[in-house]
């Protein structure tokens, strides 16, 4: 029998041969395709059956419950004729995305992507005379903390871009995305404790800013390229990560950086030891401050 | 150098020894000393026979290549295939273009479909286990939106994985056959350019 084997294609031979009690190669690939389409057409109906499988075209579609982007939950905080804001939001673990834009009778517009119930946040508005508070709080995680680490949990927060606000955000780990130059801000308040922060002033037309932004681990981005508001007091603490600040190059800014361990490089700024200062920078006029402590990562000033 | 049928001769077998069996090798002399016999009974001379003939190294290099795709052509082998193609390249500098960069396109196409099928067919049993984990109410293991549809979708990504590997062996052994026309229309191209030229 051996002798019939062609020597050109040894493989395709003994393929071609299986034959186990009838079951030809044809056969099998035949069974196989049977398979996996019935297998699939029964897996995703069972999701489609029980409204597990998002059905909106700006979600993916996944049968698995982390890459899943859910179906998402909007919840909507009237101004009420509030003069001023206070927003608080605290978020555990996650992605956190702020900006403005918001509905015009709203203080904010929250949409939240989360499939754990336990991690859909608690918001609470309250008023103080004429200010409008409200506090958006993860209710925190138990158990499946192994798994739940990669779950999506992702928060898109609106802000009004009517009234002046206090605006204060704290995220254990994640992404920070903040998206602030529309908005009229009095303070603002950022702690993420691992993970990227964004911050984006470019463009701000609000009043003054008194700026308090801690990350522990991670990158940060803070853009306050075109700051058109008024006079800007910003404290930056980096622990460990790169940080990129940018400025207005006709700003009367003045930067004190307190760098760790990491190179600080400036561009289109003058330098005066620790002190960087904008090009024309004078003392008697108002002056934007920044001060800078970095622990560990490079520091980059530029000013746009 | 001297134009003579002899150096011609030792050309062609210093070049071709290893690559083509004696037999072959010895007809393909047999055949070039019979060329130049007949053609200087005729009278003309050794080195107007080695002009007609072309550059000995040419003539020796579209041998060994078309020796080669007939060897990869008869034995279907990564290895043969792959000789096959690198001697196609000696033919000419624009062949790294119509030969190579094909070439390493194609086993690149074949080699992420093959690793694709391997991922499925792996995954597929893992996360079954994961499903059934999770029907038994284990959190850690809640991968699936519903570990019901987990266990049908882990069945059908092995079989789908199956399927892409068996899918990729009928690709590949497709596109040999497909390489092997092209190459020879190659060195027909080329062989018949040089002629002309």
């Amino acid at each position: 029998m051996n002798s019939q084997k062609p020597d050109n294609d040894r493989l395709a031979y003994h393929v071609g041969r299986i034959n186990l009690s009838g079951l030809t190669m044809t056969k099998v690939i035949l069974w196989l395709v049977a398979l996996t389409i019935v297998s699939f057409v029964i897996g995703f109906g069972l999701l489609a059956f029980s409204g597990e499988l998002p059905s909106s075209p700006e979600n993916t579609a996944s049968p698995f419950s982390q890459t899943a982007r859910l179906t998402p939950n909007t919840t909507t905080v009237p101004l009420d004729g509030a003069t001023s804001g206070s927003i608080t939001i605290r978020m555990g673990a996650g992605e956190v995305t702020l900006r403005g834009n918001a509905p015009s009778t709203a203080l904010i517009e929250a949409t939240v992507f989360s499939k754990e119930p336990e991690w859909q946040p608690a918001i609470l508005a309250s008023r103080n005379g004429t200010e409008k508070i409200v506090t958006m709080t993860e209710k925190g995680h138990n158990g499946k903390e192994w798994f739940a680490v990669d779950s999506p949990n992702s928060w898109d927060v609106r802000i009004t871009e009517i009234i002046p606000l206090n605006l204060s955000v704290e995220v254990g780990a994640g992404e920070t995305s903040l998206e602030l130059g529309s908005l009229n801000l009095a303070s603002l308040a950022v702690n993420n404790g691992a993970g990227d922060t964004k911050i984006d002033l470019s463009h701000y037309r609000g009043g003054p800013l008194q700026a308090q932004i801690n990350n522990g681990i991670g990158d940060m981005k803070i853009d306050f390229g075109d700051y058109r508001g008024g006079q800007l007091q910003a404290q930056i603490h980096n622990g460990i990560g790169d940080l990129t600040v940018r400025i207005d190059k006709t700003s009367n800014t003045r930067i004190t950086v307190h760098g760790g361990v990491g190179d600080v490089s400036a561009e289109g700024i003058a330098k005066n030891n620790e002190i960087y200062t904008t090009a024309g920078f004078n003392p008697a006029l108002p002056v934007s401050e920044i001060a800078i402590s970095q622990g560990v990562g490079s520091i980059h000033l530029e000013a746009v | 150098m001297l134009q003579n049928e002899q150096e011609f001769i030792r050309i062609i077998r210093s070049r071709l020894e290893g690559t083509l069996p004696k037999d072959e090798l010895d007809d393909i002399i047999s055949d070039y000393s019979e060329h130049f016999m007949i053609g200087k009974a005729n009278g003309r001379t050794d080195e107007e026979l080695w002009s007609s003939l072309g550059s000995p190294e040419d003539v020796a290099r579209e041998i060994r290549v078309m020796h080669l795709v007939k060897k990869a052509e008869d034995v279907r082998s990564c290895r043969n295939i792959f000789h096959a193609v690198v001697a196609t390249l000696g033919l000419g500098l624009f062949n790294l273009v119509f030969v190579l960069v094909p070439f390493i396109l194609l086993v690149m196409m074949l080699l992420f479909v093959f690793i694709m099928g391997v991922l499925f067919t792996v995954l597929g049993p893992v996360t079954f286990v994961y499903s059934v984990l999770q029907l038994l109410g284990i959190p850690s293991f809640a991968i699936w939106l519903s570990p019901l549809a987990g266990l049908f979708i882990s069945i059908g990504m092995t079989t789908f994985g199956l399927l892409m590997i068996i899918g990729d062996y009928y690709l590949a052994r497709f596109f040999y056959h497909a390489g092997i026309q092209y190459l020879k229309w190659n060195i027909s191209v080329i062989t018949g350019t040089e002629r002309s030229a």
